[in-house]
């Protein structure tokens, strides 16, 4: 029922925040602070059920030390190699 | 982040400023954020809404008993639905962050399609009485003190309901 409050439900919004995350070492409710958003919003824009608005988005993309364009896109992103 | 530090939120059922954030920071009824007590929750409600409507067609003893009791019951469950939310439902933008704020938007869509349902179907029933009142079944037998409590409930609570019944359960996060 959540994937209808999406802003754009046609197209789906892919994401590496959970991985940039642990990268960095820091947990859903480090960054949720980082980015003044409640912990399960994180868990809600990691598992690609909510799209942030472009707000958000540039704040979590500045509290991982990254481009929008690495953490988001419209298609999925390769698998990184361990 | 503006507001008073105690401002109370809402004219009936409000919160304070400290009360929601307290509540987004809960942990101790964590328990009643899983899904499955959400829905629970919303079931039983739900039909003890209904029964405390209803309680006045009963006969005059138990539906003495029935009114108050679950009317308290409904109360405490009513009060719980809302820790279960951490207060989505009844906190002002400046408390929430967006996805909570467009949950709560979703919420109040959802909780005037079901309320103005609700009322449609009571005027029909008023009309049926009014014009039909020979025919008709009684309104006054079945409409009491519990009836117009189970509707100011149900427009206290519906958010919180529609809110429990749309966010996922914690757990599943």
């Amino acid at each position: 029922m959540l994937h209808s409050m999406s802003r754009n439900q046609e197209e789906p919004l892919f994401n590496r925040i959970e991985a940039a995350r642990n990268a960095l070492g820091i947990s859903r409710a480090d960054l949720a602070k980082l980015t003044d958003v409640h912990y399960q919003t994180i868990g809600y824009i990691e598992r690609g059920e909510y799209n942030p608005s472009l707000a958000l988005a540039l704040r979590i993309a500045k509290a991982l030390d990254l481009e929008v364009s690495e953490i988001f896109s419209t298609k999925p992103f390769r698998k990184e190699a361990k | 982040m503006m507001a008073k530090k105690e401002k109370q939120f809402w004219p009936i059922e409000g919160v304070t400023r400290s009360e929601v954030i307290k509540s987004q920071n809960d942990t101790r009824f964590n328990f009643l954020r899983t899904r499955k007590s959400r829905r629970l929750m919303i079931a039983g409600l739900s039909l003890l809404t209904i029964l405390v409507a209803l309680s006045s067609a009963l006969p005059t003893k138990a539906s003495s008993y029935v009114g108050t009791l679950g009317g308290l019951i409904l109360l405490i469950g009513y009060l719980l639905l809302r820790t279960s939310v951490r207060h989505i439902a009844d906190s002002p933008d400046e408390l929430l962050d967006e996805r909570q704020i467009a949950l709560r938007d979703r919420s109040y869509l959802h909780s005037y399609r079901i309320i103005s349902s609700v009322f449609a179907i009571l005027l029909v029933a008023l009309f049926i009485r009014i014009d039909l009142s020979e025919n008709a079944i009684e309104i006054s037998e079945w409409w009491g003190t519990g009836t117009w409590f189970s509707l100011i409930m149900l427009m206290a609570g519906l958010p919180s309901m529609v809110v429990a019944w749309l966010d996922k359960g914690e757990d599943e996060i």
